[in-house]
């Protein structure tokens, strides 16, 4: 289940209060920039010389060993960008992130080659998306879908493989008996705790959750939080939350970042954020809370 | 005595972007806290006693001052400053704090609120459990509510629950904001001999208080709040 010690220091599973995940100056563009837009503070992420979508620019912040980190905005403010880039889905343009856990927590993992930076992902972190079309094959099995993240990490024996899906599953509450049904067939709240369970299959020490109650009913929403919430406690993962919903950020993070227009604009002890926002767009967003 | 929280010049305004207004919360407020002592502070509502409170904690952010506290894991730090990661710490481990209003997280019981606390803090889940049954029977918390949700309680059994779970810790330092609010004789009585058990086990504590006999049964000394500002300490 874990990671070969070649790339694993010692010290980095004793140290509990050295972040994990350090983000400096993460920033993405679509579009080629401009001297212009590389050089001024934008108004908005639209550069108005070239086009350009500055989506996330500059965004720096740490994450701790279990810890949850909650990222709010609105749509477009470049919350899913910053996960995506994290987990390789998209190319940054500058910036680095350093995982203490590899290679001595002294390299950049975006300037890692596109075999390493997989290797990262299917072995040190884990990903939830919104939409469960992007984290499942709809067509495989749901143990099949669990078992492509086993295999990715090294995980050959199929025994084993299967012993463990079915291990997972349960832990999400997707019955035995259903272990081997497609995703299509199942419930949206039902897909995004097979969605989970992929994720924990390599134990990641990062777990990056991405809008993943946007769109379920109350008590499905509920059964997945309680869910997260459990893992977190049971396991020290560490996690990072994107969510429009500021209950669901309340309920789970212990810090929060917030972002508008690519640009982490706030961030402070969750309370704190929901109690007394300093800048003018978190007020905004903490008063139109129902 | 040592002093565990000196607070100099504190200062609180609230910027409403929005109205183009600020709001003063509380300034110039300066005291200290010694090892073991309780403080009181009465004042009118809106006068600013949360607000201090608030701020120790750092569910307000403090625009002005420090608040100077002897951390066990830190050593002297300043709140007002301190990192967000050393806050959490501090309040996992050193701080308790009892809101007025107690927010819980949906579909957790009463006895794991209590339990989880301490749990946060490393205790084993076993050690943890009895200690908060301890806790919430001290209280008078009825057992048929130990695995109820507290979103249905009553005022008076939040008030109590939220206390438990402040007070299970045994912090060092313990903020409480009105604990007797809505308590009928007979639990603030409880709260009362809970207060001296953790006064003589070396808790510090600042509270807020309407009920000014009951806290001129457990204070050391108060202060008095007018309009965000301080007036004279007086020993009790």
């Amino acid at each position: 289940m874990s990671v070969p010690n070649t790339l694993l220091t010692k010290e980095s599973q004793d140290k509990d209060t050295s972040p994990i995940l350090q983000v400096s100056n993460l920033t993405k563009r679509f579009g080629e920039g401009c001297d212009y837009c590389k050089n001024h503070e934008l108004e908005t992420n639209l550069c108005s010389e070239c086009g350009t979508v500055t989506a996330c620019s500059n965004v720096s912040f740490e994450l701790d060993k279990g810890e949850i980190l909650g990222v709010v905005g609105e749509s477009g403010s470049g919350k899913s960008t910053m996960v995506k880039c994290l987990y390789f889905d998209q190319q940054v343009t500058s910036g680095s992130a350093i995982l203490t856990d590899f290679k001595d927590g002294e390299t950049n993992i975006f300037d890692q080659s596109a075999q390493m930076q997989r290797y990262i992902r299917n072995y040190m972190m884990g990903m939830v998306y919104q939409n469960p079309h992007l984290g499942l094959k709809m067509d495989y099995s749901s143990s099949g879908n669990v078992a492509e993240k086993l295999i990715s990490a090294g995980h050959y024996h199929v025994g084993k493989i299967r012993e463990r899906s079915s291990e997972l599953l349960n832990q999400v509450e997707i019955p035995v008996s259903r272990m081997d049904e497609q995703p299509k067939r199942f419930s949206g709240g039902m897909q995004q705790r097979v969605q989970i369970s992929k994720a924990l299959a390599n134990n990641p020490p990062l777990l990056l959750l991405d809008e993943i109650t946007t769109g379920l009913d109350l008590s499905v929403q509920a059964k997945v939080l309680d869910l997260i919430r459990n893992i977190q406690r049971e396991m020290q993962v560490a996690m990072i939350v994107v969510s429009h919903d500021l209950g669901v950020i309340r309920m789970l993070a212990d810090r929060t970042i917030v972002m508008k227009e690519g640009k982490v604009v706030e961030q402070g002890l969750t309370d704190q954020i929901l109690q007394d926002p300093q800048h003018s767009y978190t007020q905004l967003l903490v008063h139109s809370l129902l | 005595m040592t002093q565990l929280l000196e607070i100099a010049n504190l200062k609180k305004t609230f910027k409403m972007h929005h109205f183009d207004k600020e709001i003063m919360g509380c300034s110039n407020v300066s005291f200290t806290l010694n090892q073991g002592e309780f403080i009181g502070i009465t004042g009118k509502s809106g006068a600013g006693k949360s607000t201090i409170l608030r701020c120790i904690y750092r569910t307000y952010v403090p625009m002005g001052g420090n608040i100077l506290y002897s951390s066990d894991q830190y050593g002297k730090i300043d709140l007002a400053q301190a990192q967000e990661r050393e806050m959490l710490a501090i309040r996992r481990n050193e701080i308790g704090y009892v809101s007025q209003f107690l927010r819980v997280m949906p579909r957790i019981t009463a006895l794991e609120v209590v339990q989880n606390a301490l749990v946060e803090m490393g205790y084993p889940k076993e050690k943890a459990e009895s200690e908060a049954k301890n806790m919430l029977s001290h209280f008078q918390l009825a057992k048929s509510l130990w695995n109820a949700y507290p979103q249905t309680f009553s005022g008076g059994e939040k008030l109590r629950l939220n206390l438990a779970q402040a007070m299970v810790k045994k912090p060092k330092l313990l903020l409480l904001d009105e604990p007797t609010a809505s308590l009928d004789d007979v639990s603030k009585q409880s709260v009362k001999e809970m207060i001296k058990q953790l006064k003589e086990e070396g808790t510090s504590m600042l509270g807020i208080f309407h009920d000014l006999t009951f806290m001129e049964s457990v204070v050391d000394q108060h202060y008095n709040m007018k309009e965000g500002m301080m007036q004279e300490g007086v020993k009790a």
